[in-house]
C-alpha cells in the first residue's frame, strides 16, 4: 500500500483503517478459500473392512499376524493380538496413500477349534492421506486354533474420518 | 476357629523360553492347630503375564457338563482334555482321619459370559465314592499376571452328621506330560487317517520377567477364612530377565 495512514486527515484515517481492516479480512478469507480444498476438506466414511491374517510369530499370549484386507481399505494389515481371558490388540492397515492404525478389544463368543469374538475398535491415527484419521466401530473375528498357521479373520465396520 | 495355611509350587516342562510348555501346579493346605482342616470352597490361581491358555493347542473341542455328569470323561471329546492331576482330601471317620485320593481331569467347556470356561471332573472311590463336576473360568488378572483360573469347590459330605471333605493337597498339569497319569493325546485327521499327537501347551514368553515367572493362589474356606500363597519359577539359565513387559510392534508386512 503506497499511502501511509499517518499522512491522511484524522476522519479519513479512521475510514482508511476500516477499509484496510475489511481488505485484510477479505484477503484472508480469499486466501483461506483458495487453500481450503487442499488443507481442510475432511472426509468421513462408513467403512467395512475384512482382513484375513496368518500367523507370523507368537510370544506368550501375543500373536503377531499379517495379511490382506479387502473393502474400503484394501491392502495389507499387520496386527498384534493378545489373547488371554479377554482379547485385545493393535492393528495397522496399509492402504493406497497411507496407513490407518488403531486398537481393539473384544470378548469371546465361542471357543474350541474356532474361537470367535466380538468387540469394539478405535482408530488412533495414520500416515499419508490418513494422517488425521480418527473413528470407531465394531469388530468381529474368528481365530482358527486348529490350523498350524493360526489363521485369523476379522471384519471391522465403523466410521473413519480423515 | 483353625487357621488355614497354603503353599504353592509350580514348574514348566520343558523350561524353554518362547516354546510351548506344560505347567504343573500344586498346592498344599494345612491347619493350625493340625487336623482342624476346613473344607476348601474356592481357589483362584493366577498365571504369569504373557502366558495365554487360548493361544495354546489345548481345548480344541468342548465338553458339555451334561455329558460329563452322565458319562464321565468318556463322554467328552479327547481334544477337550486340558490336564490331569490328583487331589487328596482328609476325611474324619470314627475319630480317625483318613486320606483319600481323587483323580482330577480338566476339560474345555463352551464360553460362559465371554470367558473361556473349564470343567473340573473329580473322581474318588474309597472310602467315600464321589464323582463331582464343577465349573472353572479363565478370568483377567492384574500385572504381573495375565489371567487366572477361578473355581468354586462344592461341599462333599462324608458320613451323616460328620464334617465335609477337606482338600489338603492338589497337583495337576495344564497340558500333557510325557508319561504317567498326566499323559494324554489329541487326535486329528491327516489324509483321511486319524493321527494321535501331543497337544502343545501354554507358550512361554520369549523373555523372562525379572524375578522369574510369578504365580499366586487365593483360597477361601467354608469357615470364611482365606489364605494366599505365592511362588515363582526362576528364569532358565542363560536367559536375560526383562525390565518391561510386552513385545514391541512389528514392522509393516511386505
Amino acid at each position: 500500500m503506497g499511502l501511509q495512514l499517518q499522512e491522511l486527515p484524522l476522519r479519513i484515517r479512521g475510514r482508511a483503517r476500516i477499509v484496510v481492516a475489511l481488505g485484510l479480512v477479505a484477503a484472508f478469507s480469499c486466501a483461506q478459500s483458495e487453500a481450503a480444498p487442499r488443507a481442510t476438506v475432511a472426509r468421513s466414511e462408513q467403512l467395512t473392512v475384512v482382513a484375513h491374517l496368518h500367523y507370523v510369530a507368537a510370544r506368550g499370549s501375543y500373536l503377531f499376524e499379517e495379511g490382506r484386507t479387502s473393502g474400503a481399505l484394501a491392502g495389507t494389515v499387520s496386527a498384534r493380538v493378545r489373547i488371554t481371558a479377554d482379547i485385545s490388540g493393535s492393528f495397522t492397515f496399509y492402504s493406497r496413500g497411507g496407513s490407518v492404525r488403531g486398537y481393539g478389544s473384544a470378548k469371546l463368543n465361542e471357543s474350541g477349534s474356532y474361537a470367535s469374538f466380538g468387540g469394539t475398535l478405535k482408530v488412533l491415527g495414520g500416515t499419508g492421506r490418513y494422517s488425521h484419521a480418527s473413528g470407531s466401530g465394531r469388530l468381529y473375528g474368528v481365530y482358527n486354533r486348529r490350523s498350524p498357521r493360526l489363521e485369523l479373520t476379522i471384519q471391522t465396520t465403523g466410521n473413519l474420518s480423515y | 476357629m483353625a487357621l488355614q495355611r497354603a503353599s504353592l509350587a509350580a514348574s514348566f516342562h520343558p523350561e524353554k523360553l518362547g516354546a510351548p510348555s506344560t505347567v504343573s501346579l500344586a498346592f498344599r493346605i494345612s491347619s493350625v492347630p493340625p487336623d482342624r482342616q476346613t473344607p476348601l470352597r474356592s481357589v483362584s490361581v493366577q498365571l504369569p503375564s504373557e502366558m495365554g491358555i487360548a493361544t495354546s493347542g489345548l481345548g480344541l473341542e468342548n465338553c458339555l457338563v451334561s455329558r460329563l455328569e452322565a458319562l464321565g470323561p468318556k463322554g467328552c471329546p479327547a481334544n477337550a482334555l486340558m490336564g490331569r492331576g490328583t487331589a487328596t482330601a482328609e476325611i474324619p471317620i470314627g475319630g480317625e482321619v483318613i486320606a483319600e485320593s481323587a483323580r482330577i481331569e480338566l476339560f474345555s467347556a463352551p464360553v460362559q459370559s465371554g470367558r473361556l470356561a473349564l470343567l473340573v471332573y473329580a473322581s474318588a472311590e474309597s472310602p467315600v465314592s464321589a464323582q463331582l463336576v464343577f465349573p472353572a473360568t479363565i478370568v483377567p488378572a492384574s500385572p504381573p499376571y495375565s489371567e487366572g483360573i477361578e473355581t468354586s469347590v462344592p461341599l462333599v459330605p462324608t458320613l451323616p452328621g460328620g464334617p465335609d471333605v477337606a482338600v489338603t493337597r492338589f497337583q495337576m498339569a495344564l497340558g500333557t506330560t510325557r508319561r504317567g497319569v498326566g499323559h494324554f493325546a489329541y487326535h486329528r485327521r491327516v489324509h483321511g487317517r486319524r493321527v494321535s499327537y501331543a497337544p502343545s501347551g501354554l507358550r512361554l514368553p520369549s523373555t523372562c520377567p525379572k524375578g522369574g515367572f510369578p504365580f499366586e493362589a487365593h483360597f477361601a474356606f467354608e469357615d470364611r477364612t482365606t489364605a494366599v500363597a505365592h511362588t515363582s519359577i526362576a528364569c532358565p539359565r542363560g536367559s536375560h530377565p526383562r525390565e518391561h513387559s510386552g513385545p514391541t510392534q512389528r514392522k509393516r508386512p511386505s
